[in-house]
């Protein structure tokens, strides 16, 4: 096939996705601005919390935050501002949102990197080890210790690991995020090997499953038969099998993204997902926004490199993309 | 102020398995040290063996607070945890003493010179933490920030009443009020609604204050260096306080909304102190080593809140009947394990201590609702009402309120029988303050701790227009109105409560209990006079170092 008409194609697709991507996250905080609205609750009272108000004061803060415009302008406004670069003023804090978040959304990609990087170090070998002693012993066994990961509530986990690791044994801090690069790592391991067990389990399982898939194909006995080396098969072998893994790391990249909601508040960091929490119950509307918006922009930009990846590991995809 | 958490807490299920496994893991571990302590209002904290615990220079002493903080300025984000804060860094012109009654701060006196005119004279050695004398044009500025609604929405309430603030002399300031309010004398206090700043400090900052950047300027024990929202904040020592060095040099707060992990940071040494714990979680501190935790009331009131604008709750009979069915000394018995006690008034007695004492002060509140649990009485009265076969009605009840939860689960089950049907729906903290005096919930509750030692707080409010059960009364009215002009503090109090005595015979409330706060520290520390106000002071003095 023509490499210049490759790339055309390749960038053609990228361009629409890109485009689609736009047009989804608009969507997107469209129904968030509206379902924060359905919701019960008020900003402004919840500012001022169970306490003796005036009227005049809930006027006065709603007037501020523009709590009593229409619906439909409340979110042109906010989608104006948006568009120039501004993401607006937390309620709760009374601070920039984007000076809110720039802290967090480091704190929390580190996070979901590190958790990213165990599972892909840990659970992409381990499953393929497994695959390839299928029915013996140390397989059943990495396969129980797999569904109690899978199983197991990330908080529960996290506490447990706490006890015996940060207390217990006193090999890593118990709470917050550290100072400095290899600080911070330091005392994101805790928290990124809880998120790893979970998720890693569910890696394992699909990698097992994907090797072991291909290993039954006709393929394998024809190249064997033909005297390949089992170096040469098991290459072979990988390549096929990683294509529907790393379609799920892509997903796991997501996930553990928008997913640290629960190790964050075990573990007291002061992520993203522990701010989406309290901003949800306070309808803090701007900061509800913006990390939606971003979680939203994670997971479809993780989704167009999972694509492309397909385009440069399956001939079969550029094929069909070409017609 | 409320007891407001700016963030809700896990909920109880996620808690109580948590817990389990914890204490599971606790009980498989060392073996626990810890000593349990309940102070009254000037009793002290707890002595752990060994010879007296002394002031000793402290070099850094790390708090785990149990809910973060995302603005450093009470005017802004007023949760109690705020004001802990805030009280080491501003100060008010007055502020309270271990048993609430007003001392000098900012103002080394003051007089009241008219029924609405405060005169207070600035202390000559009061600094700023650069250094800077404290000047009264600074005082007046900042009264001008607690009163602007869009600077201090939270604190601007609490300026209504006043008509001018000026600066009188070089070292004085003159306030005057619209109309005589004996509580005013609350309200330039950092544990109610002043901390001095300066006026080029808020412009500098572009107005902004308590955020990351700006931080809060002050002229208390310490200056902020550090704050994270929703992680941490650092203070270091300002040596040019009028009142000293205190004796800790560093104070890290660090917010640790896990309850279970705040427990494990205690046992590893990791925080020294742990401000409110769970009640909900005594056992588990409890047993938890090398640490101490103190009882102490925290004046705080919960009690059921009726709306009497709403049917069934506008008929007399069907309010006595649920208070008669309200089992009080149980709840605070079983529920509470007896941390607290059955609450007769809105006012608690923490208010009217500093004037008539432990014993006096819950001898003076008594009379004021009467009305025990009785199901006999209960039935007999609902068979009186309108709705003499019962009513299906519903509460919102905050997830972070746990015994409120219980109690109604109590109530519910005790009213039953009676044909009375209470579907109770758990939700945020933030869902429920739109419960409070809404007509969607005739049924709801109160859990409020009071900002000041004014014991008129709660009642000025919950008796006063646009109460929160709808409710009027001519008598009360003029009582109240009374109580606001009245100097002498005894004769106030009588006032006080005469004023609930009258409303609460309409039972537009059942006050159920006075609260109890906890706190776990190391062994290694002591809280001296520990009480509800030690935390609204500047309070690293208190800390003690046992022998």
């Amino acid at each position: 096939m023509n490499r210049n008409f490759e790339r055309g194609t390749v960038l053609r697709f990228t361009l629409v996705r890109l485009a689609a991507t736009a047009l989804l996250l608009v969507a997107v905080s469209f129904v968030v601005f509206a379902l924060l609205h359905l919701t019960p609750g008020d900003p402004a009272r919840n500012l001022l919390g169970p306490r003796v108000s005036s009227p005049e004061i809930l006027a006065s803060i709603r007037t501020q935050y523009r709590l009593d415009d229409p619906f439909l302008s409340q979110y042109f406004h906010w989608l104006g501002g948006v568009l120039h670069g501004d993401f607006g003023t937390s309620i709760r804090s009374d601070t920039p949102v984007t000076t809110l978040l720039a802290d967090r959304v480091v704190l929390t990609a580190q996070l979901a990197a590190y958790a990213f990087l165990l599972t892909v170090v840990v659970a992409i070998p381990v499953g393929i080890f497994a695959a390839s002693r299928a029915g013996s012993a140390v397989d059943r066994t990495i396969n129980v210790g797999a569904i109690i990961g899978v199983g197991a509530p990330s908080y529960a986990v996290g506490l447990l690991l706490l006890y015996v690791f940060g207390v217990n044994l006193d090999i890593f801090p118990v709470y917050g995020s550290g100072d400095g690069f290899l600080d911070r790592m330091w005392h994101l391991s805790l928290p990124a090997i809880t998120l790893a067990l979970g998720i890693g389990a569910l890696v394992f399982k699909l990698t097992r499953t994907a090797v072991l898939g291909e290993l039954e194909q006709d393929y394998v006995s024809f190249a064997v038969s033909r005297g390949l080396s089992p170096r040469q098969v098991r290459s072979m072998v990988l390549r096929n099998a990683m294509i529907p893994v790393v379609t799920s790391l892509g997903l796991v990249f997501a996930f553990l993204f928008g997913g640290t909601i629960l190790v964050e508040i075990t573990f007291a960091l002061q992520g993203i997902g522990a701010l989406l929490a309290s901003a949800v119950t306070f309808k803090d509307i701007p900061v509800v926004q913006a990390i939606t918006l971003l979680t939203a922009a994670v997971i479809a930009l993780t989704a167009l490199a999972v694509d492309l990846f397909y385009f440069a590991a399956d001939p079969r995809v550029r094929m069909r993309a070409a017609k | 102020m409320s007891n407001f958490l700016p963030i809700s807490r896990r909920t109880v299920l996620q808690g109580a398995g948590a817990s389990a496994l914890l204490m599971l893991l606790a009980a498989c571990g060392e073996d626990g040290g810890a000593t349990v302590t309940t102070t009254g209002g000037t009793g002290t904290g707890n002595t752990t063996g060994g010879s007296d615990p002394t002031s000793q220079e402290i070099d850094t002493l790390t708090i785990g607070f149990p809910a973060s903080l995302s603005n450093l300025y009470p005017g802004k984000e007023a949760g109690i945890l705020n004001y802990y804060v805030a009280a080491l860094v501003g100060e008010g012109l007055v502020a309270p003493d271990s048993v609430g009654r007003l001392v000098p701060a900012l103002a080394e006196k003051w007089k009241q010179t008219s029924p609405t005119t405060y005169v207070y004279t600035l202390r000559a050695n009061a600094k700023f933490s650069d250094g800077t004398a404290v000047t009264a044009d600074d005082v007046v500025y900042s009264i001008g920030l607690a009163k602007d609604e869009n600077v201090s929405p939270n604190i601007a309430y609490y300026w209504a009443n006043m008509d001018t603030a000026e600066k009188t002399a070089d070292n004085e300031v003159t306030i005057t009020l619209l109309s005589p309010d004996v509580a005013f004398e609350w309200g330039p206090c950092a544990a109610n609604a002043l901390w001095v700043t300066t006026q080029k400090f808020v412009e500098a900052n572009n107005g902004d204050l308590g955020t990351t950047t700006s931080l809060l300027f002050g002229t208390g024990p310490y200056k902020v260096t550090k704050f994270v929202p929703d992680s941490s904040v650092e203070l270091e020592r300002v040596d040019s306080w009028w009142g000293g060095p205190v004796p800790v040099k560093t104070v890290r707060i660090d917010f640790i909304p896990q309850e279970n992990t705040r427990v494990l940071a205690r046992e590893s040494g990791d925080i020294d102190i742990a401000i409110n714990i769970s009640l909900d979680q005594a056992q588990q501190w409890a047993s938890t080593k090398n640490t101490s935790v103190i009882f102490a009331p925290d004046r705080s009131y919960v009690g059921i809140d009726f709306n009497t604008a709403v049917e069934p709750f506008d008929d007399i009979h069907v309010r006595r009947a649920i208070a008669l069915a309200c089992d009080r000394a149980a709840y605070v018995k079983s529920l509470l394990n007896g941390h607290g006690e059955v609450a007769t008034a809105l006012t608690t007695p923490q208010q009217i201590e500093g004037v008539l004492g432990a014993d006096g002060a819950r001898a003076a509140l008594s009379p004021a609702f009467e009305l025990t649990y009785d199901m006999d009485a209960a039935k007999a009265e609902l068979a009186l009402s309108k709705v003499p076969e019962g009513f299906t009605t519903k509460v919102g009840i905050s997830s972070s309120a746990p015994q409120v939860s219980a109690a109604f689960q109590a109530l519910k089950a005790a009213v039953e029988p009676l044909g009375i049907t209470i579907e109770i729906e758990e939700m945020p903290v933030e869902q429920w303050f739109d419960t409070i005096g809404s007509p969607d919930w005739g049924l709801a509750y109160m859990s409020y701790n009071s900002t000041t030692g004014d014991p008129g707080e709660l009642a000025t409010w919950f008796l006063g227009e646009g109460n929160p059960a709808s409710f009027t009364n001519a008598d009360v009215t003029d009582l109240m109105a009374q109580s606001r002009e009245e100097t002498d503090p005894a004769q106030r109090i009588e006032l006080l409560i005469a004023a609930q005595k009258a409303a609460l015979a309409e039972v537009p409330y059942i006050p159920l209990w006075w609260g109890e706060g906890a706190t776990a520290l190391s062994n290694k520390y002591t809280i001296k006079d520990y009480s509800s106000y030690t935390l609204l002071t500047p309070w690293t003095p208190s800390i003690l170092t046992n022998g």
